[in-house]
């Protein structure tokens, strides 16, 4: 070929290029159809993915006129939801936690779902509807801006076996934050006499708001009663932070990073190296797969005679730009119905956020005790979410590490946490949380 | 005469016009994708905006100059994050160019084979990033991990030992630091560094490839001369490779030191900037503040002081040059 042959191909190909882009969109997308599609996006594993799936098929052919596409995020959901909230091009449907919720809604990036909620009940029979932390968590400014689909309270899981081995008795349901020391004791052992522990008692939760049951045990408290400003300076906080930091170091029944460097004590937990841990029922999915023998026990009781748990939930909330909300909105009470909440239940990894499927998450043949999270529902606590939850847990997480780490002391742990919240502007709250 | 000026003059300007309408999509791109963003950052680091809600006055505030002042007198995590990076840049730079100089070295022998090994030695840079972090993950696990058996295997560990027993300084000061032996690596504040910057070395193939293709451009008479003067390798490889590779070393340096101010995703992915803040570098801190904490303004002011700073060393750089860089034909 010679060169203007050369030039005349280049030009047809680059013509041809064009033209197959430009009628791509003509082959590729489907003639107009009756079906309206809205976006539903979510995290988890697979069987998160899997339990979707389900409610999503039921939706789908109850619903002929609307297809959900799925948008699956296994990880870093949040920043992924972040980025499309901020282009607005979020998703119809979205899964969000309680944690971020009030900045989104504070935002007014999600549509007020109040009308519909209310729509054929009053506000009482709404709530009624769901566990009473559930219903008030995905409220901003009174308003309903969120449906609660699934939660859980947090339990200490103990592994069965490895008490047995051990010949220690299972914790009971009445135990107080002594007899939980103490157990934690009877498993802290140097099996094979080289002068170091092998086994330990209790994996000191790494994520701080797992360690809410022991510090609400002592009657401390991070935020006032309206969440407007930072409350834990008393000496109930520092009561509870220098339990913390002694399971480490003075009670020696949680491990230290010179004990099990770098082993994730999940794992030491799964291979009967620690006997107890604090986690919800998402916890057990992963343990029933792997055939421990495991079960839960009630948070033991604090000094102030009562006992507490920390409580979380999600939602499925609508994009406030959705050109579908009136879908969306179908879709998200085909949720919260019973048939959804029954697959939410069945999976075992969530409590369904609607009381009347709590059967569905009680299996009496599974082995284990998992009718406790439902008995905690009793005496779970809300966490203290505000809108600048993200910066309050990043200075608590902070402080807490150099605490567990032995490098501050109580006293400073509790100090630098208030500056922290000072310094960072996560307190006082006056635009309302 | 007049004519022709006139023809040349405007054959020249057509040729300018072909000359931009050609590069006009790198022009539009880098004004929209790239002068565009930085402009927009350069006004934001004077007021306050969450990134989420659109900009107008109910949503912004101005600050002036708060953010610089806030970071340069009371944030403490601004000045340990520019530590960590700083000391990860000073050690994996040159511990990088020296690795990456050293495999070009061996892997310019005319040897049987040699593609293949070139071929060994780059792959690393071509596996995806999350991929490599999640196997480096495994290496740098204390108790299974490849690296400590390794250390184990040749007895470093036990050795190590022996040393803590002998130096008992040495051993009061990992005591009194909590400093783990063997080394627990991304869980212990001492290490977590180190391990990172060992774990940078993992791409020394793509500047081992810049350096290859320099050390093929030496003329080979230098070291022919060189040999009938008496000069051994080691001396050749002083006085000739490297002089002729110093434009090589340069380029290497510079975007050397430019990616180590930018380390983010090993951080990011493997320890959260732990533990304790170890691995708490400058753009994962920047990033915590403008998508986590939802502080553009102040992201925008962190961003723009790390612009500054690379530049400056940029500068510094480009400077020295005149002090070591040999261009072949220039004139001193």
């Amino acid at each position: 070929m010679n060169v203007s042959g050369t030039k005349i191909g280049l030009t047809v190909l680059v013509v041809l290029c064009l033209a197959m882009s430009v009628v791509h969109r003509a082959i590729v997308q489907p003639p107009e159809c009756d079906t309206i599609e809205i976006r539903l996006s979510f995290w988890g594993s697979y069987e998160e993915w899997s339990m979707w799936k389900e409610i999503v098929d039921g939706f789908e052919a109850e619903n002929p006129d609307i297809t959900v596409t799925i948008m699956y995020t296994p990880g870093n959901y949040d920043d992924k939801i972040r980025l499309l909230l901020a282009a607005d091009a979020a998703p119809d449907v979205m899964l969000l936690q309680d944690e971020p919720f009030p900045r989104y809604a504070s935002y007014g990036k999600l549509a007020d779902v109040t009308d519909w909620a209310y729509a054929s009940r009053t506000a009482q029979e709404w709530d009624a509807l769901f566990w009473p932390t559930a219903a008030q968590s995905f409220r901003y400014k009174g308003r309903v801006y969120g449906v609660p689909i699934w939660g859980g309270n947090v339990l200490v899981y103990y592994n069965r076996k490895m008490f047995r081995e051990m010949g220690v008795e299972p914790p009971s349901d009445d135990w107080t934050f002594d007899e939980f020391v103490a157990k934690g004791k009877e498993l802290t052992r140097d099996t094979d006499g080289d002068g170091r522990f092998d086994t330990f008692g209790f994996a000191l939760p790494g994520w701080w708001v797992y360690f809410m049951p022991w510090t609400y045990g002592f009657g401390a408290r991070y935020l006032n009663d309206d969440f407007t400003d930072w409350a834990f300076t008393d000496d109930k906080a520092l009561e509870a932070t220098r339990f913390y930091q002694d399971l480490r170091f003075k009670d020696r029944i949680s491990p230290t990073m010179h004990d099990l460097p770098n082993t994730d004590e999940s794992v030491m937990f799964m291979t009967g190296r620690i006997g107890m841990s604090v986690s919800g029922p998402w916890n057990s999915p992963p343990l029933k797969t792997a055939g421990i023998d495991f079960d839960v026990v009630h948070v033991p009781t604090g000094p102030v005679g009562k006992r507490f748990t920390r409580v979380t939930w999600d939602a499925v909330c609508i994009f406030d730009k959705s050109p579908h909300k009136e879908e969306a909105w179908r879709f998200v009470e085909y949720c919260i119905g019973y048939e959804a909440q029954a697959v939410v239940g069945r999976y075992i990894r969530s409590v369904p956020a609607l009381r009347a499927a709590s059967d569905a998450f009680m299996d009496p043949d599974n082995g284990w005790n998992e009718e406790k999270f439902i008995e905690a529902m009793d005496y779970s606590t809300l966490q203290p979410i505000t809108i600048n939850w993200e910066k309050m847990s990043d200075v608590i997480a902070a402080e807490y590490e150099l605490l567990l780490l032995n490098k501050q002391s109580p006293e400073d742990t509790i100090r630098n946490m208030a500056e922290g919240m000072r310094r960072d502007e996560v307190f006082p709250i006056t635009n309302g949380s | 005469m007049a004519r022709k000026n006139k023809i040349r003059e405007r054959y020249r300007w057509h040729e300018n016009v072909q000359g931009y309408l050609f590069a006009a999509p790198w022009l539009l791109g880098f004004a929209l994708f790239l002068v565009g963003p930085m402009l927009f950052s350069m006004t934001l680091c004077v007021v306050k905006w969450n990134g989420i809600t659109p900009i107008s006055p109910d949503n912004i505030d101005f600050v002036g100059l708060a953010h610089f002042k806030k970071i340069f007198t009371e944030d403490n995590y601004f000045w340990t994050s520019l530590y960590n990076t700083a000391f990860y840049s000073l050690f994996s730079v040159p511990l990088g160019i020296c690795t990456s100089l050293f495999l070009a070295t061996l892997l310019n022998a005319k040897i049987r084979g040699i593609s293949i090994y070139r071929t060994i030695f780059y792959l690393p840079k071509v596996i995806a990033g999350v991929a490599t972090i999640m196997m480096w993950f495994w290496i740098f696990n204390p108790e299974f991990g490849g690296f400590n058996v390794v250390l184990r295997k040749i007895g470093i560990v036990a050795l190590g030992d022996g040393l803590l027993e002998h130096i008992p300084a040495l051993g009061a000061f990992f005591e009194r630091n909590q400093i783990t032996w063997p080394p627990a690596w991304l869980a212990d504040e001492f290490w977590a560094k180190p391990a990172l910057i060992i774990m940078s070395l993992w791409g020394a193939g793509g500047g081992m490839l810049i350096y290859l293709a320099g050390l093929q451009n030496i003329p080979a008479h230098l070291y022919e001369v060189a040999e009938l003067d008496g000069a051994g390798r080691i001396r050749q490889f002083f006085v000739i490779t490297v002089p002729m590779l110093t434009p090589t070393i340069f380029f290497n340096l510079i975007m050397s030191i430019i990616g180590s101010f930018q380390v983010f995703a090993q951080s990011f992915l493997m320890t959260d900037g732990g533990p304790n803040n170890a691995t708490l570098f400058y753009v994962l801190y920047l990033f915590r503040k403008a998508f986590q904490q939802f502080e553009m303004g102040y992201a925008s002011a962190l961003a723009w002081i790390l612009f500054a700073i690379i530049m400056a060393l940029t500068m510094v750089v480009l400077k020295s040059s005149k002090l070591w860089v040999y261009y072949e034909g220039e004139k001193r």
